[in-house]
């Protein structure tokens, strides 16, 4: 499904609405992958393999949660329905996303993804109410808002560690996604574990206690979920 | 055995600090380099090109690429575009040629240049357009690698543009806080010789007297020490090169996005040609000319009126030019390095290229004892007045495959009392037959077999011989010539113009994984 993002305004989005009901899990079909936080690996680990990505246009480290290991194929939504027992966060704020409205960002505003089935003009819940304020849906969501760029400030601040001690690597592996060919998956990158245990004891006495390690651990644990991914793969090719 | 421990570098710029910081670098632990720069005389301020080889070596001093683009407002490098050296404008219209980074061995399994000839590319495709996407993508201004791509590596071959001074600053910077150089600043007033003809000391004018085992010359043109002190002679090259002067001026571009061009730009003159180099604020011009075919006054006009209106409010400086080298680099316990030992004019960009050579030979083969230094001083003499002699020969090839003939410099470059011998046996050659890996069998030779070809098939392709055409590969040589034409589109999409990677260079970093 094409994204098709817009900042929202009371002007613009007049008659909008949100319909709860609709915003199902078949919209992210194509969704390989999503930002997650650093905050939230812990919690996602047991659901999703946590990888670095790094984004086109800026050659910057991002972490990503994935849904699948072939572009644009999400292997975790069948049926409608999510196979996963826990949604990362910018997951759960879909249609809903936070841009940044200026190069420093420091500043952020609320967009939607309006391809979503969930904003339409007939059912569901106004967006903004006849005065032109935020409705129930909007004021949660910017609650959330002011969660997620806080999350996100310290997830690039935890990254920018990882790099600064050069411990993000390259990876590929070699998986037979239809049971019998092997296809190379490359394009991530992981922690390497042998440095993180070398590095200078100072910093890992201060990574145990401001719960870095415990954000590292998580991410590398979650590899394990590569397995689950490769199997739904195999079983979406038998259907 | 008198242990060779101590190094004095005489001179900074570009020669004295890349040859401090890369002897420090790689004998660090074995020697004490210190370098002695004079606060008055200024470096010479031009030398903006480089080979690929740069790229090795900043990354084996350590610096981050990301932080050297930065620093040196530094761009990429793809290749030299010759314009107007093939014919004159005025008969034939503009006519330019690239001569790449990206050579057809990096991407092609057998040589691609009798199947151009015969042909499988296509009529009217130029050599380098036929055997890389790069020729295009300098002709776009886009530039070799994306955000993505680590420190370093490229999605075609390059190199750089870059601001003398401030790499000077650069390397002076790493040298003395990361790599233990002693910096001293001082004027040398006089140089001692010891009883053996060795060179014992420096004195100054404010660190009193410098002893040292080794003594590196980068006193630029001056050679202070191998060329004035120790006499060794200049061996001139003005009966084969005639450009003895130059004229340059550095202009601003017209608008903040204009564009960044990723090739050196040299524009073929009545007396000489022009060199173009563009650098993130600003380009760097320039004409080398011939004294004897022109005046400084018509020379500088004739820069002007190349620059147009840019160059209104802009003075011109003039350099004069030594062609040639002395008759040796190293000489009892000194070795020159950059214009102390040699300069040609800057065509195809060499001298930067052999002040690394000269580094990584140095910190290769460095003597550890003064026993072993005369051995040592013979080797770098030798394979030094090859390399020079090497490039003379590539340089006068450019005069010499030329088709124009519309003033005294192109037609007095014909004459074969200029042209050295050896280059003359390999062009007699080369009228009837492509050339053969087995001509260039030293792994010195500054230039390869496909450095020629590209200036060969650029100027002047042969009418030649189908003899190394195999029958069974023309297919696959139509494949590989359309599988390049085909992949521009895409390329087109996905790289970025030099100037936009440029930008985001200013606030994003290239990584090394």
């Amino acid at each position: 499904m094409k994204s098709n993002i817009e900042l929202l305004n009371s002007k613009q989005h007049k008659t909008l609405k949100f319909d709860m009901a609709k915003n199902g899990a078949d919209a992210h079909k194509e969704r390989q992958m999503t930002i997650v936080y650093a905050a939230e690996f812990p919690s996602i680990a047991a659901s999703y393999p946590i990888v670095f990505v790094k984004l086109p246009d800026t050659g910057e480290f991002k972490a990503v949660a994935l849904f699948g290991l072939q572009r644009e194929k999400n292997v975790l939504v069948a049926n409608g329905k999510w196979q996963s027992f826990t949604l990362p966060i910018v997951m759960r704020a879909y249609p809903f996303i936070f841009v940044p409205t200026n190069e420093e960002k420091t500043s952020y505003s609320i967009a939607a993804d309006l391809a979503s089935e969930s904003l339409n003009e007939e059912s569901g819940e106004l967006l903004f109410d006849e005065s032109g304020e935020p409705g129930t849906t909007l004021q949660q969501v910017q609650e959330m808002l002011g969660d997620a760029v806080e999350h996100e400030a310290r997830t690039t601040v935890f990254i920018d560690a990882l790099v600064e001690h050069d411990l993000l690597e390259a990876k590929s592996l070699d998986a037979k996604l239809d049971g019998v060919n092997s296809t190379r998956v490359d394009g991530f990158y992981m922690i390497n574990d042998k440095k993180l245990r070398e590095l200078d004891p100072e910093i890992t006495h201060k990574w145990l206690q401001n719960g870095y390690l415990d954000i590292i651990f998580a991410h590398l644990q979650s590899q394990q979920q590569v397995m689950n991914l490769i199997k739904h793969h195999q079983i979406q090719q038998d259907t | 055995m008198s242990k060779v421990t101590d190094v004095l570098v005489v001179g900074g710029g570009t020669a004295g600090w890349l040859a401090a910081a890369y002897l420090a670098k790689q004998r660090g632990s074995r020697v004490n380099v210190t370098l002695v720069e004079s606060p008055d005389i200024k470096t010479i301020g031009v030398g903006e090109g480089t080979w690929p080889t740069m790229r090795t070596t900043l990354q084996n001093l350590g610096i981050s690429e990301t932080r050297f683009l930065r620093e040196c407002q530094a761009t990429f490098k793809q290749a030299s575009k010759f314009v107007n050296w093939k014919n004159d404008p005025k008969v034939d219209g503009e006519n330019f040629y690239y001569h790449l980074f990206d050579a057809p061995s990096f991407k092609w399994d057998f040589s691609p240049v009798p199947y151009w000839l015969a042909g499988a590319a296509g009529s009217d495709v130029a050599y380098a357009d036929a055997v890389s996407l790069q020729e295009r993508v300098c002709q776009h201004n886009l530039a070799p690698k994306l955000m993505v791509n680590k420190e370093y590596e490229g999605l075609l071959h390059y190199a750089y543009h870059l601001d003398a001074g401030r790499f000077a600053n650069l390397l002076k910077e790493v040298a003395t806080q990361e790599l233990g150089v002693n910096y001293i600043q001082a004027n040398v007033t006089d140089v001692t010789l010891a009883e053996n003809g060795d060179i014992h000391s420096v004195i100054t004018d404010q660190a009193g007297e410098i002893t040292a085992d080794l003594f590196i010359d980068c006193s630029g043109f001056k050679s202070l020490l191998l060329g004035e002190k120790l006499g060794v002679e200049f061996v001139d090259y003005d009966d084969v090169l005639f450009i003895d002067r130059a004229v340059t001026i550095q202009v601003p571009y017209e608008s903040p996005d204009a564009p960044i061009a990723s090739h050196t730009i040299s524009t073929a003159q009545e007396a000489g040609w022009i060199w173009d180099i563009g650098l993130t604020e600003r380009r760097g011009v320039g004409y080398v000319y011939s004294s004897r075919h022109t005046t400084d006054e018509q020379a500088e006009q004739v820069l002007r009126d190349y620059l147009g209106k840019a160059a209104d409010d802009k003075s011109a400086r003039r350099i004069p030019i030594k062609v040639g080298r002395r008759d040796k680099m190293w000489k009892n316990n000194c070795l020159a390095i950059g214009l102390s030992g040699a300069f040609m004019e800057p065509l195809e960009a060499s001298a930067i290229f052999l002040i690394e050579a000269a580094c990584y030979m140095l910190t290769d083969f460095f003597p550890e004892d003064r026993e072993s230094m005369d051995y040592v001083a013979q080797q770098f003499n030798q394979s030094f007045a090859f390399r020079w002699d090497k490039v003379v020969e590539f340089i006068k090839l450019h005069y010499v495959l030329s088709g124009r003939d519309d003033s005294a410099f192109w037609r007095d470059n014909k004459d074969p009392k200029t042209i050295p011998p050896a280059l003359q046996q390999r062009l007699a050659h080369w009228q009837n037959h492509i050339p053969s890996k087995y001509e260039f069998s030293s792994v010195f030779e500054p230039f390869t077999k496909e450095s020629y070809e590209f200036i060969l098939m650029g100027m002047s392709p042969l009418n030649s011989s189908q003899e190394k055409v195999d029958p069974s590969l023309i297919q696959k040589a139509k494949d590989n010539f359309a599988a390049i034409q085909k992949a521009w589109p895409e390329a087109e999409q996905t790289l970025l113009t030099n100037r936009e990677l440029l930008n985001r260079i200013k606030k994003h970093q290239f990584h090394n994984v």
